[in-house]
């Protein structure tokens, strides 16, 4: 008893200690970003037909939103809020129909993009992606002219207190021009969406971005868009739209994480819009250390140490341990794992469905192999989530990245817990998050899908209790739970 | 109230002794209590707290003093009794130093600790718990005439946080005469008890209260300090006779002067909660030790939910047997075909039930007490199906791991327990885990991470804490001067290469 008290005190004792980055080199990360940034952020005129109100003939009115350039062929984001120029209803609160129909997209017409540069180019609406919430243009540049994009990808998750910029465009007349501003994460939120609120003076920041000071794009600053359950219950049509004004002139703002907009595409245009390029490893620099030892006739690359089952890698037929030293020809000088991003980026970068030559080492031995590139398949962050109010439980599917760093067997069934509900159960037999779901009841829960119907059912029978076989690792544990069907 | 009485009922007449003052012996002396404090910070300054708030007052001789304010006749009849049992219990009571390795950031240290025991037999072995002695290098045992005397480790039970030592006597030197063992499961709700011990290192120290519950069960999310499971085979005793660090390996005594439990664990953020564990585990936990060093069990890899939380999902008629919850991969129950969700109804041919957690200890005794190599007969309700299935029962694992300090590469490691790897959601037990990593040092360096599992040195593979054991040294021998180390990180591979870092 002693030793652990003991503990206790060795514990709390040790505060970790926090190095801040100096004046000097803060002033560097963020000229380095604004260069980095400046031709991406670009601001798109845009004509669309507005009715004021309901009993109003609509007009077309020029607006004007910022845009982020996602491509290097020129297609430009922009927030799904263009489709509410303005709320329908007083003080940000307004009822829209839901994402799926998308009654303004029709109504919108040409519009121009402009530069910081100064630069103006016609461009063309291409279609919203209903899912990630966002739409998209596409410039209509001169033959060759190549844009230097924004890549959204899984970012990892930020902390509150953490020092991040926001890069967004100033307005014109100042404008266009690209602001940095240092700021730091303020909170980070789970309900009713997931993402994080940053401190910032800029007057409407909706289609900005956030980044961290060494550059990975963490989040995009948009409109909240929450849906109120009890609405949505009685009315399945009805979104409350809440907060559409929150950004401005609070001092703070919303930023949906990067992740979200991994997969956005048009659906209408894909050909035309970007879908990141994946692989499926995991990977290690190759430092020049590690390469002497090993005895490697390289001095950089990168260190193969996993491969994801039926990933293009596997289909290439790379294995653990092997050594990527080349790509489409060129050297991979990666020599620490924080230049790794520069390669993932030229994966992401090329893009699903591209052939790309990797050369490798195996056993010492300079191979070569050809791998097409697959869309990336959504992991944990991006996984497909479903909220049962009646069980106050929320769940996900399960994902390639799950099931892996579970060590589960490939097309294991089940949903994943995201968030428990609470039940009657003993300490040791209460669900925690990242278990699985397995069963419900005698129903076995094959996927997200089954489980979606499954819960369609028990909503129709309203029963009392509603027993859950629960997996974690190689324990098992039932969990009953009396749902509120008020 | 069964022990309150004499035989005939009547509380024995026993000489006043509240004036007498006390012998020298019993006097903790401050500096004493003070200076074997040393070694943690938080008991070293509770004590010093403790005795700056008491020096103005004076008589420091009321800690071993029972403060109940009595004041009619039976009360202090109650009084002499109490008196009575301590006196019997007294001479027995023992003080443990245990010296112990401490792994902590990534580097082995030295530490001292205080806990409490009793001398059990005649042979002069000592009964403490696993936490307080289990893994001690050298042990200092303090008797109760203040004569300092070595002692060894004999055996160890985490499972029930148990350790049995045995006094280092010189030749013909006479082992102090043991404790009486009562019977914990006479024991009554409301009897009273009185907890003896050294907490905050106060040595010889009494409190007073009564069996609050004894049929206590914590569930094994409790974990000791240096991370075993432990309770599953056993309920506790509850009381609220003060139980505080320092008091762990110590007696619980009923009136009549028998131990009925050995002084575990109290709770943090509540007050007059302790917990003991019962004799009648600890006399056969102890002979199984004394004979054989160690407790065999048997195993078959099942757990089970008590069925009070799932009545209306196995039916209400369904109040007899046990669900089971798990079923341990390549177990003996899994072999024999065992389901999670099967309710086992009869184990060996007798009738099982855990309809509330209190009862789960219990199956899993009689699972443990199986002879290990028995096949045992199993009747299961499947649905409405009844089946019978046999399983032969494997003796159970080791709960506890080594750890071991490879303090020229700047990291302790541990090895793979069933029970860490479940906690791990690990695939199998291969390889080590590496428990701690120092500041710094060449491991850190390297970006080697806790919880990473290493898998091989070199090209040579780690099956297991041993196998690293004999490769570090032959390393460090030889000061190697850098070391590839193979681990998984999760399920990624990944290569560190260490830069050793010699002392010279």
């Amino acid at each position: 008893m002693r030793t652990e008290l003991a503990l206790l005190v060795f514990l709390s004792g040790a505060a970790p200690s926090i190095s801040f980055a100096e004046e000097d080199s803060l002033a560097r990360s963020l000229s380095a970003l604004e260069s980095r940034y400046r031709e991406s952020l670009v601001s798109v005129r845009y004509r669309q037909r507005v009715s004021r109100s309901t009993s109003e003939p609509a007009e077309e009115e020029e607006l004007v939103t910022t845009g982020i350039i996602v491509s290097p062929r020129g297609v430009v984001l922009v927030s799904a809020i263009i489709f509410e120029p303005f709320n329908q209803v007083p003080h940000g609160v307004g009822i829209r129909f839901p994402a799926s129909v998308s009654r303004a997209e029709a109504e919108i017409g040409s519009a121009r993009v402009r530069t910081v540069g100064g630069r103006e180019y016609p461009a063309t609406f291409l279609g919203r992606d209903s899912g990630a919430d966002v739409a998209f243009f596409q410039v209509d540049s001169e033959e060759g002219k190549e844009f230097t994009p924004v890549v959204f990808e899984a970012a990892r998750h930020v902390v509150v207190g953490e020092e991040v910029a926001v890069i967004s465009l100033l307005p014109e007349p100042l404008g266009p021009a690209v602001s940095v501003e240092l700021t730091r994460v303020q909170a980070v939120t789970e309900k009713p969406r997931a993402g994080f609120v940053v401190g910032t003076g800029a007057s409407d920041p909706v289609g900005a971005f956030v980044a961290s000071l060494d550059g990975e794009v963490l989040g995009y600053l948009d409109a909240l868009t929450v849906s109120l359950p009890e609405t949505s219950s009685r009315n399945p049509l009805a979104i409350l739209t809440m907060m559409r004004d929150l950004p401005k002139g609070i001092g703070r703002a919303f930023a949906r994480p990067a992740s979200e907009l991994v997969d956005a595409s048009v659906d209408t245009a894909a050909a035309t819009t970007v879908r990141r390029g994946w692989l499926g490893v995991e990977m290690q620099a190759l430092s020049k250390e590690l390469a002497a030892y090993m005895k490697l006739p390289a001095s950089s690359g990168i260190l193969i140490g996993y491969v994801y089952r039926d990933s293009p890698a596997e289909k290439a037929g790379l294995e653990v341990g092997d050594v990527l030293v080349a790509l489409d020809g060129q050297p991979v000088e990666v020599q620490r794992d924080e230049e790794i991003g520069s390669f993932a980026e030229r994966i992401l970068r090329a893009g699903a469905d591209r052939e790309l030559s990797l050369g490798y080492l195996r056993d010492g031995a300079r191979k070569e192999t050809k791998v097409r590139l697959a869309g990336a398949p959504r992991s944990v962050r991006e996984a497909l989530t479903l909220k049962v109010d009646e069980l106050d439980l929320t769940v996900r599917e399960i994902t390639y990245d799950y099931v892996a760093t579970r060590f589960l067997e490939p097309y294991q069934q089940g949903v994943v817990v995201v968030q428990p509900p609470v039940g009657v159960s003993s300490n040791q037999n209460r669900v925690a998050p990242g278990d699985l779901l397995v069963r419900v009841g005698d129903e076995p829960v094959a996927d997200f899908t089954t489980f979606r119907e499954l819960m369609e059912r028990i909503r129709e029978r309203k029963p009392e209790e509603v027993v859950l076989f629960v997996e974690r690792g190689r324990e098992s544990f039932f969990f009953a739970v009396k749902p509120d069907w008020n | 109230m069964a022990a309150l009485g004499g035989e005939d009922g009547r509380i024995p007449a026993a000489p006043r002794r509240r004036q007498r003052p006390l012998p020298p012996g019993r006097v903790a002396p401050l500096a004493h209590a003070a200076g074997a404090s040393g070694g943690s910070l938080l008991v070293f300054a509770a004590a010093g707290l403790f005795f700056a708030t008491m020096e103005p007052m004076p008589g420091l001789h009321t800690l071993f003093a029972v403060s109940l304010a009595l004041a009619s006749g039976s009360q202090s009849e109650l009084q002499d009794r109490i008196l009575e049992a301590r006196d019997r219990v007294s001479p027995a009571l023992v003080n443990v130093q245990p010296i112990t390795d401490v792994y902590s950031s990534g580097e082995r240290r030295s530490s001292t600790g205080v806990g409490s025991g009793f001398i059990f037999d005649d042979q002069g072995h000592v009964i403490t718990n696993y936490h307080v002695a289990g893994k001690a290098k050298r042990l200092i045992i303090t008797l109760s005439n203040r004569e300092r005397v070595s002692g060894v480790l004999v055996g160890e039970d985490p499972l029930t946080d148990i350790a049995v030592l045995k006094l280092d006597l010189r030749e013909g030197q006479p082992a102090p005469a043991p404790v009486t063992l009562g019977d914990s499961d006479a024991l009554e709700v409301g009897e009273y008890v009185m907890a003896l011990g050294s907490p905050l290192a106060l040595q010889r120290s009494l409190s007073f209260g009564v069996v609050s519950s004894k049929d206590r069960f914590l569930s094994d999310e409790f974990k000791l300090p240096t991370g075993e499971k432990t309770g599953s085979f056993n309920t506790w005793i509850q009381t609220d006779a003060a139980i505080n660090p320092g008091n762990s390996g110590g007696p619980l005594v009923n009136l009549d002067g028998e131990v009925v439990g050995v002084n575990a664990r109290g709770a943090f953020g509540a007050s007059s909660i302790g917990f003991a564990i019962p004799i009648n585990i600890v006399k056969e936990v102890a002979r199984d030790l004394i004979e054989k060093g160690q407790v065999s069990r048997s195993w078959l890899g099942l757990t089970f939910q008590p069925l009070e939380e799932l009545v209306q999902y196995f039916e209400a008629e369904q109040v007899e047997g046990a669900v089971i919850r798990s079923v341990d991969p390549d177990s003996p129950a899994e072999r024999a075909g065992v389901r999670a969700g099967d309710v086992l109804l009869s184990y060996g041919g007798e009738r099982v039930s855990a309809q509330f957690t209190e009862e789960l200890p219990g199956i899993y005794k009689r699972i443990a007490d199986t002879p290990v190599g028995e096949n045992v007969k199993l009747v299961i309700a499947r649905g409405s199906e009844e089946l019978t299935l046999g399983a032969t029962t494997e003796e159970e694992s080791e709960s506890s791991s080594g750890e071991m300090d490879c303090g020229s590469w700047g990291f302790t490691a541990r090895g793979i327990t069933r029970e860490l790897a479940l906690e791990f959601s690990l695939p199998d037990q291969r390889g080590v885990f590496v428990a701690g990593v120092k500041p710094n040092g060449a491991a850190f360096q390297a970006r080697l991470f806790p919880g990473d599992r290493i898998v091989a040195v070199g090209d040579e593979e780690v099956s297991d804490l041993e196998s690293l054991r004999s490769l570090y040294r032959a390393r460090d021998k030889s000061r190697v001067e850098k070391v590839l180390l193979t681990v998984m990180r999760r399920h990624s591979r990944r290569w560190i290469l260490i830069e050793a870092a010699y002392e010279n």
